[in-house]
């Protein structure tokens, strides 16, 4: 059977009540023992007293008898003699049925022969009184009797005392015994209190204290520490509930183990996966301070992660190109309504790599802003491809050149009848020529415009310029022919806007190419509708051309600033132009620092926008 | 007679220039390389050389140099026609003694124009 705590508790409390009932027979015996002795003193010697009493009564009496009847020597005195004389027999009897104490005996034995001779010297007197008178009986009764009187009287005093003096004895031996019947209890009561309380703590201990080790084991484990055991050991509930709660913690620390385990393996796959990325990635928090660099931003940056954790970007990372991008987008409500990047030259050990900086925030389940990811794409091999690219580009429509030189002499001379008459076949032969003569004079020196751009060999001859004034010198050869189109130019410019800090020719090139991409898409029955604004806003000049023309498709938005891209119409055809207008319009607009970009509607219109720094030089 | 030596290598380029200068009224000789050009120029004395830059022996550049020193041609305009639009292109073509720069391709409107400006007003 299992030793539990309930049969050990019901074993102690056994314990107890045995040492209670122990206690109590120790006490029944006691008090027994006492009543006992208080009753033998009440029956046996109380009645030896009382007959010693009585008879020494009736023995007076006797001899007040005998007085009286010497002198009056009549019949009442005597009758008086015999009646105590049976009262003392009486009494006498009832002491010698109860002689309990030694010497008591041989007192009775002396009172009944004293008794005998008294009785005897009394009818010898009432003898002498009959025979020879008063006198001589009253010298006998002197002389005879009343000693013999004193001496029965003394023997009853002696049987009194006897009995008086052993009910004394009785008396204190009853109190000796009480005295230790309550001596000894309260000792067996002190006995079983202090074992009944020593069970009890150790028990109340033996029980609580590992319950209490528990608790603390358990404190522990809440806290996340599951490396508990408890050490108890026993085959009772608690020693049961111990090895059950160890059981318990290795489980959990198992469990633990295991999903650190996957964490920690979750952990360094997605480290794993960002050191890899050949991508520069930097992450800072809502206060720019840098959360994480991974190896490719450590090498473009010349920085160790380790170093830098935590501080603020600008403290350790000084490229204020960065951080302002990291602003920009930051502070930015609408995100579309800014370039999604910039491109920066970092140069380190004199070799210069040029990096896309892409950046993206991050914001949390409520939407707040809780930092943001930075991403450096390394574009130096992008661009030596196209710098190559470039001066290929530059060659070839350079080559295109001489060709078509003759072409356009050739084909002029043949128009201007120059060789000769020619008929209207031949004629209309020669313009096609000479139109698609010209469309690819214009690509060409639009490539090259472009290519050269793109290189940065073109300087920009920036001044301070009245933006009205580029807008209406770009405007003002559209005039006539908006008005073919039955379209309407509104320039919607203040003239009290701020200087803009402008290349005139280039900024106005960008103006005109809009005006006349605007031309080309609105409609011409009359409802055609092309209206320039300028606004100023903090240190910029924003402009936007817009027009009601069909709207460009979502998908071609951000292709349009490409090269070579032009929308097309529901035929699939292009409506005129190289197809390099905006790609070079954006070339511009950004060496001057501005952006350029398109907000457009199907069926609605399209708007583009750029930006101009303000500046009053 | 105005005289005009023009200098090109390319005969598809010759041909309709030739037509268009002898057809407005011109004398017209033609050299294809850069050494006949020095030579030429100092036989035909022309009032004027349409001189292209990328020409065989001799370049355009040291063409006119040589002819801006030399005694009998320094007077000459020299007007350069080249594919070359570069800005440094025109400004060595300027500092080398060339009066005007006309981008390839041009049109005939644009070449009487520049060859008004010079020949005109000695008529």
């Amino acid at each position: 059977m299992k030793k539990s705590i309930k049969f050990k508790m019901l074993g102690i409390f056994i314990l107890i009540f045995l040492v209670l009932i122990l206690n109590s027979m120790w006490a029944i015996f006691n008090f027994t023992g006492l009543s006992n002795s208080i009753e033998s003193i009440m029956e046996s010697n109380y009645r030896s007293v009382v007959a010693a009493q009585n008879m020494i009564v009736a023995l007076e009496r006797q001899d007040s008898a005998e007085l009286s009847y010497m002198f009056a020597s009549n019949q009442s005195a005597a009758d008086n003699f015999l009646e105590n004389q049976k009262t003392f027999f009486k009494w006498l009897s009832r002491a010698e049925d109860n002689i309990t104490e030694s010497g008591e005996t041989e007192i009775l034995e002396n009172i009944n022969q004293l008794y005998t001779q008294y009785i005897q010297e009394f009818y010898k007197l009432t003898e002498i009184e009959k025979q020879q008178g008063t006198a001589e009986a009253r010298d006998y009764y002197y002389n005879n009797i009343l000693p013999l009187f004193e001496d029965n009287k003394g023997e009853c005093r002696k049987l009194l005392n006897l009995n008086q003096n052993t009910m004394l004895n009785r008396r204190d031996k009853a109190q000796q015994t009480a005295k230790k019947a309550s001596f000894s209890t309260s000792v067996v009561s002190l006995l079983t209190i202090t074992i009944g309380l020593i069970l009890a703590i150790y028990l109340t201990r033996k029980i609580v204290r590992p319950i209490e080790n528990l608790i603390d084991k358990i404190k522990n484990i809440s806290e996340g520490d599951y490396s508990q055991q408890l050490d108890i050991t026993g085959a009772d509930e608690i020693g049961e509930l111990a090895r059950e709660f160890n059981t318990m913690t290795e489980k959990l620390k198992s469990y633990e183990l295991l999903n650190i385990r996957k964490l920690k393996k979750e952990k360094q796959k997605a480290e794993a996966i960002v050191e890899s990325i050949s991508d520069g990635i930097i992450v800072t928090d809502e206060n720019n301070n840098i959360i994480l660099v991974n190896r490719a931003a450590e090498k473009a940056l010349d920085i160790k992660e380790k170093e830098v954790l935590y501080k603020h970007f600008l403290e350790v990372i000084k490229q204020d190109d960065i951080f302002n991008t990291i602003n920009k987008v930051k502070n930015a409500k609408e995100i579309s309504e800014y370039k999604k990047y910039k491109d920066i030259s970092i140069s380190l050990d004199e070799v210069t790599k040029h990096y896309r900086i892409n950046v993206k925030p991050m914001s949390d389940k409520e939407g707040d802003n809780v930092g943001v990811v930075t991403l450096m794409q390394d574009i130096t091999k992008l661009r030596e491809v196209d710098q190559m690219k470039s001066d290929f580009v530059s060659t070839v429509s350079h080559e295109f050149r001489t060709p078509l030189t003759s072409i356009s002499m050739s084909v002029e001379l043949l128009l201007d009848k120059t060789p000769g008459d020619i008929n209207d076949d031949q004629q209309q032969l020669l313009e096609a020529i000479r139109e698609d003569g010209e469309r690819l004079k214009n690509l060409v020196s639009d490539l090259l415009d472009l290519s050269r751009l793109e290189s940065g060999k073109v300087q920009m001859d920036i001044g301070s310029y009245s933006i009205k004034e580029i807008v209406d010198y770009a405007v003002k050869p559209f005039l006539k022919q908006a008005k073919d189109k039955n379209t309407s130019i509104e320039v919607n410019v203040k003239e009290t806007l701020s200087r803009a800090k402008a290349d005139f020719n280039k900024v106005s090139w960008v103006v005109t190419n809009l005006v006349s991409n605007a031309l080309r898409y609105t409609p011409t029955d009359g409802t055609g509708k092309i209206e320039i604004i300028a606004k100023e806003t903090a240190n910029k000049i924003l402009v936007s051309v817009t027009d009601n023309g069909r709207g460009i498709p979502e998908d071609d938005q951000s292709k349009i600033f490409d090269k070579f891209i032009q929308a097309k119409d529901e035929n699939g055809e292009t409506s005129g132009g190289t197809g390099l207008g905006l790609a070079i319009s954006k070339e511009i607009i950004n060496a001057h620092g501005g952006d350029i970009w398109v907000k457009s509607k199907i069926g609605e219109g399209t708007t583009f926008y750029f930006t101009l720094y303000t500046g009053n030089k | 007679m105005r005289k005009i030596l023009v200098v090109e290598d390319e005969k598809n380029i010759i041909l309709p220039l030739k037509m268009f200068l002898q057809k407005s009224g011109y004398d017209v000789r033609i050299a294809r390389n850069g050494v006949d050009a020095i030579n030429e120029a100092q036989e035909f004395i022309p009032d004027l050389i349409l001189l292209d830059i990328l020409l065989p022996k001799m370049n355009g550049y040291l063409v006119c140099q040589s002819l801006k020193e030399e005694q009998k041609t320094k007077h000459i305009p020299v007007i350069f026609m080249s594919a070359k639009t570069q800005q440094e292109d025109i400004k060595k073509a300027l500092s080398v003694g060339g009066e005007e720069y006309i981008v390839k391709p041009f049109t005939n409107e644009e070449l009487k124009k520049i060859l008004n400006k010079y020949l005109k007003e000695d008529e």
